[in-house]
């Protein structure tokens, strides 16, 4: 009985792995090799997957600098209408991102104030980077957020305590303590947030169709030259992602304490 | 005066957890603080080192302390299992006071101590890799390095195995006295206790409810709370019939001066038993029937139903030699002196 439990709970696993497996599998193998070094030539599929790869970069770097003091108060102290604020937190990934898009546009657009206040310093978030820049960040805070809040959460308070009494400072005691041991959680929040950020279509394209991001280009070579045309684009995508993200997993699990 | 606490008291979330605390310690002593779990000492060593907001006075070395931040406040503290931190190695742990506060020597420091510990060997290790003993010791090194002068060491045996309790027992005996420290030691053991300390406040429900040397507190408890947290194997009601007193159930009457008290408490080691009655000038001598002998490598415990169930003592060769068996029948003897009325 045990056994058999025990080969269903592996076939599950196995079944729920090769779904997503199979369909990338699939869509690398069944891709024109001469196409897609044809795709690495052609300078606007590059320049487009390096803009992507570039403003999801920068969403995740400023999510950091804002969201490590956010999580790290979420997950010490109770305050009123905390569950609210977490819930707020969470909407991003709930609802269509093309809603994100125009919920975005009708704060950043320049005929809204703080699309006005950002004109008025040279910055305009319609049809450029920094328009990508907060819809990946929109769609993507919460997977950082919540990464970062639980590591923090795990981190035993005892040990900032003990920190105290060997004489750091609350400040000394966080970059000491806290933070080095939930770093491993931040990080996975930042490579997940990295990884949604730079595949978002939906709030990008309301805001800014160009300068065109890969999954914006993947969509236009698609609608004008077909399926054969947007595929290469897309399986580039993936193996980069594959790579790199793999890559980011391994270093982030290798050093545990 | 080491420490001074003046009518402490501690509320969190509207719950009064300490209350009316006053403590004096001395330089030098070895001070425990002993309840069960719930009781408050927790939060009581967590005040003194600055963790939480009470209201009343402390004062170290004749200076109050209310409002010194916990980093400046310089108190060695060993927390609950251990609170080494697990992304440091041993060296880094111990030297950490060092490095927070900017002192000279760390390095030699760290020689004398990981030489006088006997954990040179440890040095390079991850807290996690050591035994429960080892990283005692680290913890206590780590504590005392920046020159503590106060130690407070919350529950320190309790992640250690109960065979290696006595070594470590003796270890912190040592480091207290060598180390010139004045040491607060929190547990829930009595034996504990009475095997470390100068001094033992027993606290309860956030209350002191007795200050006092071990024998003090053993012989003469304040009420029936500390006679059972102490392990008083017999504690009696005092019992009113027909305008006299007696010992529970048992027709043994009692003089008037203990009108004003409750119970009675006879320690184990006041009671002898034999299979024939004694003659002597022992006051009372009682026959009972053993319901349980409870055997350990050390001793045994018999349970004598004698109308009150007594608990006595044994070594297991006089349970041998005396061939008792469950349902015999026995006598207990004891002098009235060796009662104790509370």
């Amino acid at each position: 009985m045990k056994k058999l439990i025990y080969l269903i709970l592996i076939i599950l696993s196995i079944t729920l792995f090769l779904f997503i497996f199979i369909p990338l599998f699939k869509m690398i193998i069944s891709a024109n090799p001469k196409l897609i070094t044809d795709a690495l030539a052609d300078k606007e599929i590059v320049s487009a997957i390096l803009l992507s790869f570039k403003c999801a970069l920068i969403a995740t770097t400023i999510a950091l600098i804002a969201g490590i003091p956010l999580s790290f108060y979420l997950a010490r102290y109770d305050f009123p209408f905390k569950s609210l604020v977490e819930a707020v937190l969470d909407i991003p990934v709930m609802i269509p991102h093309t809603a994100v898009g125009i919920a975005l546009l009708t704060v950043f657009g320049s005929r809204f104030f703080l699309g006005k206040l950002f004109n008025s310093i040279g910055i305009d978030f319609v049809g450029t980077e920094f328009g990508i820049i907060i819809g990946m960040m929109y769609v993507s805070l919460s997977y950082l957020i919540n990464h970062a809040k639980s590591g923090f959460k795990n981190v035993d308070p005892k040990l900032e305590k003990a920190a105290r009494t060997l004489g750091a400072s609350s400040l000394k005691t966080f970059f000491y303590v806290t933070l080095p041991l939930a770093k491993n959680d931040i990080l996975s929040g930042a490579i997940m947030m990295w990884a949604r950020g730079l595949s978002e279509f939906g709030a990008v394209v309301i805001l800014a169709y160009h300068p065109m991001t890969a999954p914006v280009l993947i969509l236009e070579r698609f609608q004008s030259y077909g399926l054969n045309y947007s595929k290469p684009i897309a399986v580039l995508l993936i193996l980069i992602c594959i790579v790199l993200f793999t890559l980011l997993r391994w270093v982030n699990n290798r050093k545990k304490y | 005066m080491m420490l001074k606490i003046e009518n402490l008291d501690l509320n969190i979330s509207k719950k009064h957890l300490l209350k009316n605390i006053n403590l004096e310690i001395e330089k030098n002593d070895f001070f425990v603080l002993l309840g069960s779990t719930g009781s408050g000492k927790t939060l009581l060593i967590e005040s003194i080192i600055g963790l939480h907001k009470y209201t009343g006075n402390i004062f170290y070395e004749g200076k109050s302390i209310n409002n010194t931040k916990i980093e400046d406040k310089n108190f060695g503290v060993v927390f609950q299992n251990f609170a080494l931190f697990p992304h440091k190695s041993v060296r880094e742990n111990i030297l950490f006071s060092i490095k927070m506060r900017k002192l000279p020597d760390g390095e030699s420091k760290l020689k004398y101590l990981a030489e006088k510990f006997e954990i040179t060997h440890l040095l390079d290790r991850n807290p996690k890799n050591l035994s429960g003993g080892e990283k005692q010791k680290v913890a206590i090194a780590r504590a005392i390095i920046g020159n503590s002068k106060l130690l407070l060491m919350d529950e320190p045996f309790a992640a250690i195995d109960t065979a290696f309790r006595n070594i470590m027992y003796n270890f912190i005996k040592k480091v207290h006295k060598e180390f010139d420290l004045t040491t607060i030691l929190i547990t829930h053991n009595f034996d504990e206790a009475v095997f470390l300390a100068d001094k033992i406040a027993v606290i309860n429900k956030g209350e002191i409810l007795q200050i006092g040397t071990p024998k003090n507190i053993f012989y003469q408890p304040k009420n029936k709370y500390i006679a059972q947290f102490v392990n008083s194997d017999n504690i009696f009601e005092i019992v009113k019939r027909d305008s006299k007193y007696f010992l529970g159930k048992i027709d043994i009457p009692l003089g008037q001066e203990f009108i004003n008290k409750k119970y009675v408490v006879l320690h184990s080691e006041n009671i002898i038993i034999s299979k024939e009655k004694i003659k002597s000038s022992a006051r009372f001598s009682i026959l009972g029937k053993i319901t349980a002998i409870n055997q350990n490598l050390y001793h045994s415990i018999i349970s004598i139903d004698a109308k009150n169930k007594f608990k006595v003592r044994i070594t297991n060769q006089s349970l041998e030699k005396m061939n008792l068996k469950i349902n015999g029948e026995i006598y207990l003897t004891f002098k009235e002196s060796s009662l104790i009325f509370i």
